[in-house]
């Protein structure tokens, strides 16, 4: 009945982002971030959240407790 | 199993959209996304019903049923274990929803933030709870996801990180709402701050969506978003043209914020579209409109759910894909109407329990759904909770506390067991407004009678009034009206003295912040609010309601100079009140004013050109003037607002049996007859069609069996 194999809920999560031209997205964030980046949802959000804290690294201030990638916890 | 027409149906829920500020957006090209739907596909209003209180109409929508069927009574019921009173939760609901059949029948469902849709149902696929998306904690304590928030339980810890804390979200997200966001001092005005926690919720939510269409196999999706709505309670008084009350400088600063709103959820349905596939059916639908232009109320009432004043009657519906018809409208669609319009693009038959019916019109041409007695007698699983489930009520807290903010409920009192009592008093009120909207007055009645027994509320008298007036019990309704105006009258008395009391208690508030803060307090400006009480004094109190009720009362009982003298006064003291034009139509009609009649349902239109009702009396006043062909047109317009009128078809099938048209218009009565079995009129002009010019005898003679029937009862 699905149009792709059979699976059980969560059998397909995802290590990371894959946009084509990820890369280019990636870059274009800014770091208060922006609707555009909340409309693309869940890989928007992260990749916010990743590229904040490369930032804030840099900058050497302490990290926010938000995580930047989706892991099983 | 009969053929099925989609691949898979993404449906997405946007709480409280309305055309009428939806359709400026896309003509200034400012929501492409759903303007590519439309174009591609078909759109229409959406009929809500009454009450209006949104956990009743998602249910309504997902079960194709009234509330009297599946259970669903408002935005709280008791909690168990006498712990007094709790959001509504999934575990009430006494029917399937389409998810249910949909995993009954071997199809993959995921469900995301449904109204109510807490605990999550354990379907084929996930479940995310309505409790999901709000911020309970501040972002640096911790904020663990509630029990019964997400299914499967395993996958709680991924779906808890893709939630965003409203603190999490920077002056980018808020400024495009809120331009010169550094004016406001958000330490006083805290609308900034529910602004950000109403993005974040939406935002949490489509995360959660984009997430699993992204990682899922799926056939059916459902995503519901509430940010629309509160957009609107928060700021619709906000928005353009500026409402008298509303200071310039606030309307400045918040006049943008619906609309980035609407754009917003455009953005979010891009990338749903995008997400979803270009194979994918596509339904998008709301359960009610929301007041924005002058039909907006000037204050809401204060009782339960009053905020639902700023509902308007027609939601939208938009459907694209695979053997859906395109660029076309459809006509008379009621959020009933939506799992029934489900079920056959997969193949499935619609239940003939279920109370709506399956928007043909949508599908391309020649399409017949298929139809089972009820889904409800076919065994299986199919991920509800199991009947004796019951949820510990702390897990609720949050849902309620949102609910109070938004105004939607009173604070539950200290006294659980009052609290117990106001919640099953407001869902009998609800209950009986149900009967009402179905015209099932009988079963309403007991039910207003016993809540007016217990505590003389107005509104539980007016609604008693009015059944007793449909139900032609006129004298009982005018003595209920009586006693009405007295309550009325001194609720209002009531509401003035707390106004005043709040009035002086923010004022004593604001004295003492001054002096706590050492600053030299300023001369308090008294003169206008002893003006405004003078006027208040002065100004006769007056329910424009129950004058409208009394003057369709004197309508009924042939007192027509009585009937327009209640309506003069009303349009004197609001004569831009809906529906008071539309009910002097019908005294301008009986009294055989065919051109004051007319004039007055065109002025109830040019108040409300969305009012069924107000098409429907031009039609009676074309047909009165032998006007056939617009009176055809006038009620075919009623019928397109409001396809569950009985009178409406009625009038369209006079006006075409005049123009000799009778097939389409025994057509015309025959609905009638469906939707009122009880009327006469359709009946005996089918009887002379059937015998006459259509020449079936066999027809006539059934229908002649059921008057003969009724005459003899």
């Amino acid at each position: 009945m699905t149009d792709k194999k059979e699976t059980k809920p969560g059998d397909n999560k995802p290590k990371q982002v894959h946009y084509q031209s990820y890369q280019e997205f990636y870059e274009e964030i800014p770091e208060e971030g922006s609707l555009g980046i909340l409309a693309m949802g869940f890989q928007g959000i992260l990749a916010w959240r990743r590229k904040r804290e490369e930032l804030k690294a840099a900058r050497g201030e302490t990290s926010t407790p938000e995580t930047t990638e989706v892991t099983d916890g | 199993m009969a053929e099925r027409l989609a691949k898979k149906v993404l449906l997405v829920g946007w709480d409280a959209a309305d055309w009428k500020v939806i359709n400026p957006l896309m003509d200034a090209g400012e929501m492409p996304a759903l303007e590519s739907l439309v174009n591609q596909g078909v759109m229409g209003n959406l009929a809500t019903l009454d009450p209006p209180l949104s956990p009743m109409m998602w249910t309504s929508i997902a079960t194709g049923m009234h509330a009297d069927k599946h259970g669903i009574l408002g935005f709280i019921e008791p909690a168990p274990k006498a712990q007094g009173v709790r959001p509504v939760m999934t575990t009430s609901r006494k029917v399937k929803a389409v998810w249910n059949i949909l995993m009954q029948n071997g199809l993959k469902t995921h469900v995301v933030g449904w109204w109510p849709g807490h605990p999550a149902e354990p379907v084929n696929g996930i479940y995310i709870s309505n409790h999901y998306q709000r911020a309970h904690s501040p972002i640096d304590k911790p904020w663990p996801l509630q029990p019964g928030t997400v299914h499967p339980k395993e996958m709680e810890s991924i779906f808890d990180q893709l939630r965003i804390h409203p603190a999490e979200l920077s002056g980018a997200h808020v400024q495009p709402f809120v331009q010169d966001l550094a004016k406001i001092d958000q330490e006083k005005d805290k609308r900034v701050e529910s602004l950000a926690r109403i993005i974040a919720d939406a935002a949490t939510i489509h995360n959660a969506a984009t997430y699993i269409m992204e990682t899922e196999t799926w056939d059916f999706m459902a995503v519901y978003y509430d940010a629309i709505d509160h957009f609107g309670h928060g700021f619709m008084n906000f928005h353009p043209p500026k409402m008298a009350h509303v200071p310039q400088e606030q309307f400045d600063l918040y006049k943008d914020v619906v609309n980035s709103g609407y754009r917003f959820h455009d953005l979010m349905l891009a990338r749903l579209i995008e997400l979803a596939g270009p194979d994918t059916t596509i339904v998008l639908v709301s359960d009610h409109g929301f007041h924005s232009d002058h039909l907006r109320p000037m204050g809401v009432s204060k009782v339960p759910a009053g905020p639902a004043d700023q509902h308007s009657p027609y939601g939208i519906i938009v459907m694209k894909g695979p053997n859906i018809q395109k660029d076309e409208r459809i006509y008379g669609a009621t959020l009933l109407d939506v799992t029934p319009t489900l079920l056959p693009l997969f193949g499935l038959p619609v239940g003939k329990d279920m109370d709506g019916h399956t928007l043909v019109q949508a599908f391309e041409e020649g399409f017949i759904p298929e139809m089972i007695d009820s889904w409800e007698d076919v065994e299986g699983e199919c991920g509800m909770h199991h009947k004796d489930l019951q949820e510990d009520p702390w897990a609720s807290q949050e849902a309620m506390e949102q609910l109070i903010a938004l105004g939607y409920i009173d604070k539950p009192d200290e006294n659980k067991q009052k609290a117990l009592d106001n919640a099953v008093n407001e869902s009998q009120f609800y209950l009986a407004r149900v009967y009402v909207n179905k015209s099932k007055f009988e079963e309403a009645l007991p039910i207003l009678q016993k809540l007016w027994e217990n505590e003389k509320q107005s509104r539980f008298g007016f609604q008693m009034a009015r059944c007793l007036l449909e139900m032609k019990r006129y004298k009982e309704s005018q003595a209920v009206i009586d006693v009405v105006r007295v309550v009325a009258k001194k609720e209002h008395k009531e509401n003035i003295k707390k106004q005043k009391e709040e009035a002086k208690k923010r004022l004593e508030e604001a004295k003492k912040k001054q002096k706590e803060e050492g600053k030299q307090a300023k001369e308090i400006q008294t003169e206008p609010i002893k003006q405004r009480d003078k006027k208040q004094k002065e100004r006769p109190f007056q329910s424009p309601q129950l004058e409208l009720m009394q003057g369709r009362l004197d309508l009924e009982i042939g007192k027509y100079m009585k009937a327009l003298e209640s309506l003069e006064k009303v349009e004197k003291a609001t004569p831009r009140l809906p529906g008071l034009h539309q009910q002097l139509g019908q005294v301008y009609l009986k009294m055989k004013l065919w051109n004051k009649a007319e004039d007055a349902f065109n002025k109830a239109l040019s108040i409300d050109p969305h009012s069924a009702h107000a098409h429907n009396g031009l039609a009676e006043t074309y047909i009165r003037q032998l006007r056939y062909v617009d009176g055809a047109e006038a009620a075919l317009n009623s019928i397109g607002l409001l396809y569950h009128y009985p009178r409406a078809h009625f009038n369209l099938g006079l006006c075409l049996a005049r123009l000799k048209r009778t097939e389409r218009a025994a057509e015309a009565f025959e609905v009638c007859l469906k939707m009122a079995p009880k009327m006469k009129r359709p009946r005996r002009l089918l009887v002379r069609l059937y015998k006459g010019p259509l020449k079936t005898p066999d027809k006539a003679e059934a229908h002649q069996k059921v008057l003969d029937e009724e005459t003899a009862s």
